[in-house]
């Protein structure tokens, strides 16, 4: 372990980061695991300095990352000897550090070394922070190929936006022409008559005037309806598109795995169908339209006027880059205002919304002046912000909006000037010419001010393209491989040296190992937190294993269609969830071409029939959310009749610790049996009552497989079983039980 | 002891009978009349309202072995253990200076000076994730990034003008 031993060179065979010293600031420090004359070493200490630890990997126990407030430390324990706390970090190396250890302690368990899997919570290019849990930097990401990617998806829709374009286009043009109409009115006609000159030569000047004024009006009108005829088709478009994508994101979501959906809030993931795709939406359908409309504007009239009078063409553009800079000053702070509103709002409602929910604690507790209070405080906070918001709208709008018609000003003053004869700025003007500059000018300013809004609206779009996008691109994790099978499913089930944690780094389950056996019933128990929902969610899944695999009748479950996995397993859960729909739906759920007397025989068996047809509308009434209020003992009744009718292989209870009155409970319990006979159940159990029926146990402890017997052998072995059961005080019913 | 206290079996430590010793490995001891447990975690059972006072203390297999009324009660050379035991587990610099504050796609991306060091983090969703330690008592300010790493601006109202307009709208 001496430096002189490194005169062969040391083979890094992979590294990793922590970034908190002993005096609490930040460094570049280093772990390294390195082979030296062919013994494995690590090494943990500053960039650029010697190690301050270094010790054989062989010595090791194993080595951990224990989390704390804010930073973390990496922990080694010893084969001989006290743990040591190696060094500190922050949150943000957890991820990359943890596998590095994964390497070393997979080596001490096994024997084996293997390769470190790269992963960064940083951009190694950029090094911005990741998108919490992917690889997807926000900062790197290709905003163009977002982009392009939205055109793909919509190319459908391209035609009608292209054509509603045009359309706009040629409203423009015709809405140039009418400054020129005025001008030959005014110059041609109205000013010399005014002179007191006799039109030049027509026969019938008013004709000709008349004819003019038409001319206006009906290209009035032209612009009007070709108007709404290019914003329907943009709406339409616009509509359709939106529609195609919120369906595709709620396909998308029902195929994502569960550790991609429970990584995220349902808030985000509902906001994102129905919010992104509305501002995707909203962007193409007004947006869209105003930059051409601009576009056009802005070129014809800058050639015009570079052409004709270049020097005036200075004064009116001058001021626009002046007036640009002031408008998108005036967004932000404004935006940054009407945040704070909308949070105090947001606040404001969330109160609400919990005394309204929680009232009954509220009345109970006597506490109703205290949240009123509470939410008075809150809902003026936000009436004084949005006051405040609109004084200043009101103060700043119309300077804006005075500091955006400079240019006119400047544009008649001058152009007054070479109307009067004087002419630096170039030949002498007619009043029609001025006028259609001054009409030219106003078309310019216009649109000013709604484009300095284009960059953030333009953000915002892309902001909502790049969040839809995420979900749309991605894989779910838990899906069928090319040589899936699909045979029938007997109910077999063994666990082969399983290892599982959500976090990886941080596992749950600790090398599994056991057989269920079909038909056989089969008890989870263990101290709370253990790892029994975690069990049943393998069984059912909603996961894959780290390491190991879990066997369905002899074949690993990633080589089973999910489909055909799916429609063998049936589940109860503790907190049914009914959804918004008749009972009859909610049963039919789990075989939708069952038979009305099917749907009536499963809910015989789960021992609800007799409480559904007492209900006034029986099996058409609607319960979820908006509907019927039904007791626990009939919603688990109902649960347990949509299990029935699925008519599965494998049945998953996880119970109800909600005590129920003794005839529901038994209701209950009976229906259960007839339920699982025959079927292989796994059951986590919390009522000593299901554990009777049991044909075996399953004790965890710690996330490891502590005793695995019938309930006799259990309580033979006087062990963690039998301590449970001691406890509770139904011990002599136990003792009583013959199997 | 209150009645409650009885019944919940909850022993209040005699900081006197207290001696935090740190071990080799980093980690801290604690002799307590005549137990030894070789190895304490601690944690502040109000780290915002009171961050010296109750001081949980368990043992290694995760059992309570009592709760420490206020770290000042102890002799000096413990207070000062059980303090350096503290500074590891909660790690929260302060932030002196905020450089800038760039807001794309949602997130938000700053870089700060701290009194540890200059930090680069990203936030997401800043109105849940910067707020007042104590509502009620405006004044000192957390924040928290993607990671779960923690900054805290000690004194909102004496940071500087420029740092402080940059944040000031989530503050609410």
């Amino acid at each position: 372990m001496s430096e002189k031993d490194t005169v062969v060179t040391d083979e890094i065979l992979c590294r990793s980061e922590y970034d908190i010293d002993e005096n609490g600031n930040i460094c570049t420090g280093k772990t390294t695991l390195i082979r030296r004359n062919g013994i494995y070493y690590m090494e943990v200490g500053k960039e650029g300095e010697t190690p301050n630890f270094s010790c054989e990997v062989d010595s090791l126990k194993r080595l951990s990352i224990v989390s704390n407030i804010g930073c973390a430390t990496l922990e080694a324990d010893f084969k001989d000897g006290p743990s040591v706390r190696l060094c500190r970090m922050t949150q943000s190396c957890v991820k990359p550090l943890s596998e590095f250890i994964k390497v070393i302690n997979y080596y001490l368990e096994t024997g084996e070394m293997t390769e470190m899997k790269e992963e960064h919570s940083h951009c190694p290019k950029c090094g911005k922070p990741f998108v919490a849990n992917t690889q997807f930097c926000i900062n790197c990401a290709d905003k163009g190929s977002i982009v392009k990617k939205f055109i793909v998806l919509g190319k459908r829709y391209i035609p009608s936006f292209l054509l509603a374009g045009l359309l706009v286009l040629v409203c423009n043009m015709a809405n140039l022409m009418i400054p020129v109409i005025n001008r030959i009115l005014v110059d041609d006609y109205l000013f010399p008559a005014s002179e007191g000159q006799a039109p030049w030569g027509e026969a019938n000047p008013y004709l000709a005037i008349v004819g003019l004024v038409l001319a206006m009006f009906a290209i009035y009108v032209l612009i009007r309806v070709v108007n709404i005829f290019a914003a329907r088709l943009r709406n339409k478009a616009g509509t359709s598109f939106m529609n195609e994508l919120r369906t595709k994101m709620y396909e998308k979501i029902q195929f994502l795995s569960m550790s991609s959906i429970s990584r995220r809030t349902t808030g985000d993931l509902i906001k994102r169908v129905t919010e992104d795709t509305s501002v995707i939406s909203d962007f193409l359908k007004a947006e869209t339209a105003q930059i051409i409309e601009v576009g056009v504007i802005f070129i014809c009239v800058s050639v015009y006027f570079i052409v004709t009078r270049p020097i005036l063409a200075l004064f009116v553009f001058l001021p626009v880059p002046i007036t640009m800079f002031a408008i998108s000053r005036f967004w932000k702070f404004i935006h940054r205002k009407y945040e704070r509103q909308w949070i105090l709002g947001s606040r404001a409602n969330g109160i609400l919304h919990d005394i309204i929910k929680g009232i009954r604690v509220v009345k109970v507790f006597g506490t109703e002046e205290k949240e009123i209070k509470k939410y008075d405080y809150a809902a003026e906070k936000q009436a004084e912000i949005s006051a405040q918001n609109e004084e200043i709208w009101a103060i700043l709008f119309p300077i804006l909006g005075f500091v955006v018609g400079l240019g006119e000003f400047l544009v008649l003053y001058f152009g007054a000037w070479a109307v009067l004869g004087e002419s630096f700025v170039g030949p002498p003007m007619t009043v029609g010419e001025l006028t259609q500059i001054i009409s030219y000018t106003g078309y310019i300013y216009g649109p000013l001010r709604w484009m300095t809004n284009l960059p953030r609206s333009l953000a915002n779009a892309v902001t909502s393209m790049a969040k839809l996008t995420e979900i749309l691109d991605e894989e779910p994790d838990i899906k069928d491989h090319e040589n899936v099978v699909s045979p029938v499913i007997h109910g077999d089930i063994e666990f082969k040296n399983v290892t599982f944690g959500y976090k990886s780094y941080e596992p749950v389950l600790k090398n599994i190992s056991l057989k269920i056996n079909q038909g056989e019933m089969v008890g989870i128990v263990g101290h709370s937190g253990v790892g029994k929902s975690t069990f049943i969610n393998l069984v059912m899944r909603l996961y894959d294993v780290n390491s190991g695999s879990l066997m369905i009748d002899g074949t690993d479950i990633r080589d089973i269609e999910k489909q055909t996995l799916n429609t063998s397993i049936g589940i109860v859960f503790q907190e049914t969830f009914l959804f918004a729909g008749s009972i009859y739906e909610n049963i039919l759920y789990a075989r939708p071409d069952a038979p009305p007397e099917d749907v009536f025989a499963a809910a015989k068996i789960a021992n609800a029939h007799d409480f559904i047809i007492k209900l006034p509308d029986a099996y058409n009434t609607v319960v979820g959310e908006h509907g019927y209020s039904l007791s626990g003992g009939e919603r688990q009744r109902i649960a347990i009749a949509r299990a029935v009718l699925r008519d599965p292989k494998i049945l998953i209870l996880d119970e109800a610790t909600a005590s129920l009155d003794t005839e529901t409970e038994r209701k209950i319990q009976e229906a259960l049996q007839r339920l699982t006979k025959g079927r292989t159940t796994i059951a986590i159990a919390h009522r000593l009552s299901t554990l009777r029926n049991a044909d075996r146990l399953i004790v965890l402890e710690k996330g490891e497989l502590a005793e695995f017997g019938t309930h006799e052998e259990l309580l033979k072995n006087k062990g963690i079983y039998y301590n449970l059961v001691m406890a509770h005080r139904q011990t002599t019913k136990m003792a009583k039980v013959n199997k | 002891m209150s009645e409650l206290q009885t019944l919940a079996e909850m022993t209040m430590l005699d900081a006197s009978k207290c001696v935090f010793t740190p071990t080799e490995g980093g980690y801290l001891s604690l002799k307590y009349e005549d137990k030894e447990y070789e190895r304490v975690k601690i944690c502040r059972a109000l780290p915002y309202k009171a961050p010296d006072e109750y001081i949980c203390i368990i043992d290694k297999d995760g059992n309570e072995i009592g709760i420490l009324r206020d770290i000042k009660h102890l002799s000096e050379a413990n207070e000062a253990n059980i303090r350096a035991e503290l500074t590891k587990l909660y790690y929260c610099p302060s932030i002196t200076k905020i450089l800038s504050v760039k807001d794309r796609m949602g997130y938000q991306y700053y870089e700060v000076i701290t009194n540890a060091g200059k930090r680069e983090f990203a936030l997401r969703d800043a109105s849940r994730n910067i707020r007042y330690v104590n509502p009620e008592k405006r004044g000192a300010v957390q924040i928290r990034d993607i990671d779960g790493n923690r900054y805290l601006i000690d004194d909102f109202d004496s940071f500087d003008i420029q740092s402080r307009k940059k944040i000031e709208a989530f503050l609410v």
